[in-house]
């Protein structure tokens, strides 16, 4: 009973240490794919943009991400306003607010799941397989350990995007 | 080779000039430019290299953004294919490297010299640094084409040069090059007719016109020349033959002269197996035609005679004059005496025959001497010389004759030059000496005078007589320096004789008649040697001929009066053999006669020389002339001439002529 306990406290111990080991890459890879959003968000360009309180909002579905977002873009401006970090819900009114979009893979299938919102003037950026194939605008993906991106000009310049050549040549280019 | 770079034509020097002036212009704009690119050649590089991390800075920074290294890679690779740059490094914010590419020159150790940095920056803020480094080959590259391009640009200019040069220099001096060639044309050819065509309205066509003007003033003058030459040429062939015919052609007969004589003898003695005679003809009686018809009537006889002489030859023979009235012939081809004398013959025959000048009628023979070429000589001095003797010696035979040279002819006369020529040398070497001859009174005791009688002590042939040398002296002159010498002996031994014997005797001295001069310089001599000598009055008897005094009549008397005022004694010598003519006796100062010894010779046997002997003495001392007989060699002609009261006897039977010495020793000292 006792070794039953132990073996027991010990798997406890071993998936505390597992989630607590991946809870810590997601939150670096978050803090650099933070990154790459503020940097997609100075390279796109907002064809008619429209500004919620005068500012440049960042949403996301998934509250995590907001939080490394908070901690690592601080005090960032993006066409001269204010960065701000945004957790949303997926409906439309939400989505007036924001003018980027993260939908985080957690987040990915409540996405797919909720059709019918618009995107209008709103950069939106995935993680998940298909996510480019739902309309999305730019997708990280892995490669040899590293982010990297792929981007649909077709579908940036649907909703009324478009984005630098400059990006536009370090990303995978994904249009139909 | 060293005259193909020598400056040494206007084409050359024209070529140089347009070549320097293209050298000197294409090297300062080469200078210039080179100068100009090459300083702004780094400027330029370095703006280049901006210029491309410029370009490239905007996709760098994104990507550096983005942390995509392979794409910052990719991008910066191709700034390689630069060749100047060595190497391209990014690096990020915080400065380190995030990219870098090497060329393969960087492990050369090639150290950079340009460095070109460009911030990375995203709308203001700083992301990186891309630096480019780069070396000198940029500017190496550019130096080598600028020198390739300079040195092409260098030769392009000046074969282009070169070529316009030669055109230019062509097209310049064509002209002027023309003109010199036609120059030198007319100066070889000497063809003044010649023109050279203008070819420019510029300078050198004005040249070309006054060259033209020039050379036709040079034709027009040479024209003018050429026939002043001409006519000048003309005159001298005409002189020239004029001298020629002067020079050997006698003017008076027409016929060859001397020099023709003389040049056509040696021709033929040059003439190979020749053989010709010469004949020297010498007209007698020319002299008293000319002497007593005038010289023009001389003239003329010479023309006829040349005419007759000329009758007497064949064509090829030859007649010359050689001055005078001597004439020459030469007998081409003539071998034998025979035929000479023939040629004589007709010579002789063709003057037989009078000759009339002008209204006077003349007749000339001919003296002819007869030379044959080779046997009488081998040149022509000899033949001439020896034809000359054979002519004398026709003239001395009797004239109107010919005579053949004959080798004793010139024996004789080679005697008769030797003779001169020792008695020339016996008055130097004083080889004479005077004998004495005492000439006594009629009573045949007393000597008063004695006749100085000259010897000749010769170094070969002994003593000789004066009839051998006295003759040809008196011949050829040196009669007068004998006959000084005489006096002059004569005076100091009379000195002598009066002196030793202390009483006078005149010593009586021949003089010939050559002696005599119309001047009267000969008394002047014997006045003054006998003052000299102080001598007394009548110690010099002077022993004249009768025919000295012939001829002359108040000069010779008024010499002979002067010698009288001098006491100096004349004797007439070889009295009643010459032309006697007894007025002079009358009107000339004679002091004695000297009866000539054909008289005295045979007076013992014939009655007609007593008689005339007789009546000489008789006429003298009627004249008061004292006589002297000569030649006394017997008693019977001595008694009979004392009994016709002769006042002196001279003669071998006496004494015959004795040196002086004798005389002194026999006759003073006794």
């Amino acid at each position: 009973m006792q070794l039953l306990k132990l073996l027991l406290n010990g798997l406890l111990i071993t998936l505390t240490l597992f989630f607590s080991a991946n809870s810590a890459a997601t939150e670096k890879e978050y803090m650099l794919k933070a990154g790459f959003l503020y940097n997609f968000a100075r390279f796109a360009n907002w064809v008619t943009p429209t500004y919620h309180s005068n500012n440049f909002t960042l949403c996301s579905p998934d509250e995590t991400f907001i939080n490394i977002a908070d901690v690592a873009l601080t005090k960032r401006s993006i066409k001269k306003r204010p960065l701000v970090n945004k957790h949303i819900s997926l409906n439309s009114s939400s989505l007036t607010q924001c003018n980027m979009v993260f939908i985080t893979s957690k987040t990915y299938q409540d996405w797919v799941n909720t059709p019918g919102l618009t995107y209008q003037n709103i950069l939106l950026v995935g993680e998940s397989d298909g996510f480019i194939e739902n309309n999305g605008h730019i997708r990280f993906f892995l490669s040899s350990g590293k982010v990297r991106f792929e981007i649909s000009p077709n579908n940036l310049k649907s909703n009324g995007l478009t984005i630098s050549s400059k990006v536009l040549r370090l990303a995978r280019i994904v249009d139909s | 080779m060293k005259r193909l770079f020598t400056l040494d034509t206007i084409s050359k020097k024209l070529l140089f000039i347009l070549m320097s002036v293209a050298f000197i212009s294409s090297s300062i704009v080469t200078v210039a430019f080179g100068t100009y690119e090459l300083s702004s050649a780094k400027g330029e590089q370095i703006e280049s290299l901006n210029s491309l991390s410029n370009m490239m800075s905007p996709n760098i920074a994104t990507a550096l953004i983005f942390e995509d290294l392979e794409a910052i890679q990719e991008l910066i690779k191709p700034i390689l294919t630069r060749t100047d740059v060595i190497s391209a490094i990014v690096t990020n914010r915080t400065g380190d490297i995030v990219a870098k590419t090497n060329s393969h020159m960087l492990s050369d150790n090639v150290e950079h010299a340009v460095e070109v940095k460009k911030q990375l920056t995203i709308d203001g803020n700083n992301v990186g640094e891309l630096v480019i480094y780069a070396n000198n080959s940029y500017i190496n590259n550019r130096i080598d084409f600028y020198v390739k391009f300079i040195i092409s640009l260098t030769l392009l200019s000046f074969a282009v040069s070169l070529i316009i040069s030669l055109l230019l220099r062509r097209r310049f001096l064509s002209p002027i090059l023309y003109l010199a060639q036609t120059a030198n044309d007319i100066t070889k050819s000497n063809d003044y007719s010649l023109r050279a065509e203008q070819l420019s309205n510029d300078e050198v066509g004005e040249l070309t016109v006054c060259f033209n003007d020039m050379l036709y003033t040079i034709e027009q003058r040479e024209h003018a020349l050429e026939n002043q030459v001409k006519t000048r040429t003309q005159e001298l062939e005409n002189a020239n033959s004029e001298l020629h015919r002067y020079a050997y052609q006698d003017g008076l007969t027409d016929l060859p002269n001397r020099r023709y004589f003389y040049e056509k003898i040696q021709s033929l003695i040059n003439t190979h197996n020749t053989n010709f005679a010469l004949i020297f003809i010498d007209l007698d009686g020319f002299k008293e035609v000319n002497d007593n018809l005038g010289h023009d009537y001389g003239d003329l006889l010479l023309h006829q005679v040349a005419n007759r002489l000329k009758a007497c030859i064949t064509e090829q023979d030859i007649i010359a004059r050689l001055g005078g009235d001597e004439f020459t012939l030469i007998l081409q081809n003539v071998t034998d005496l025979e035929r000479a004398a023939k040629v004589a013959n007709s010579v002789q025959h063709a003057l037989l025959t009078s000759i009339q000048v002008k209204k006077e009628t003349v007749y000339v023979t001919a003296s002819i001497g007869i030379t044959l070429y080779p046997e009488h000589g081998k040149t022509v001095e000899e033949l001439v010389k020896r034809a000359d003797q054979a002519m004398y010696l026709s003239k001395k035979k009797g004239r109107n004759r010919y005579e053949f040279f004959s080798y004793s002819i010139e024996e004789k006369a080679t005697e008769k030059r030797k003779l001169i020529e020792e008695i020339k040398l016996g008055l130097k070497e004083n080889q004479f000496e005077l004998y004495y001859q005492p000439i006594f009174s009629v009573d045949g005791k007393s000597i008063t005078k004695a006749e100085a009688l000259i010897r000749w002590n010769h170094p070969q042939k002994g003593l000789i007589g004066p009839n051998e040398f006295i003759p040809m002296a008196e011949k050829n002159g040196l009669i007068s320096d004998i006959g000084r010498w005489v006096k002059s002996q004569a005076i100091q031994d009379c000195t002598l004789f009066n002196k030793l014997s202390k009483r006078l005797i005149q010593v009586s001295v021949n003089t010939s008649p050559l002696e005599i001069d119309r001047s009267g310089e000969w008394v002047e001599q014997w006045i003054q040697a006998s003052e000299q000598f102080n001598l007394p009055g009548h110690s010099v008897l002077i022993e004249v001929t009768e025919n000295t005094l012939m001829g002359t009549d108040s000069e010779i008397k008024r010499q002979l009066k002067r010698l009288s005022e001098f006491q100096i004694d004349v004797a007439i010598d070889d009295f009643g053999v010459g032309y006697s003519s007894l007025a002079y006796l009358q009107r000339l100062d004679i002091d004695i006669l000297k009866i000539d010894r054909s008289f005295i010779k045979d007076i013992e046997k014939n009655d007609n020389s007593i008689a005339l002997v007789r009546a000489i003495i008789t006429m003298a001392h009627n004249l008061n002339v004292e006589v002297v007989a000569e030649g006394v060699e017997k008693q019977e002609q001595y008694m009979l001439l004392k009994q016709m009261q002769c006042d002196y006897i001279q003669g071998y039977y006496f004494s015959k002529p004795v040196s002086k010495k004798v005389f002194v020793s026999e006759f003073i000292e006794e």
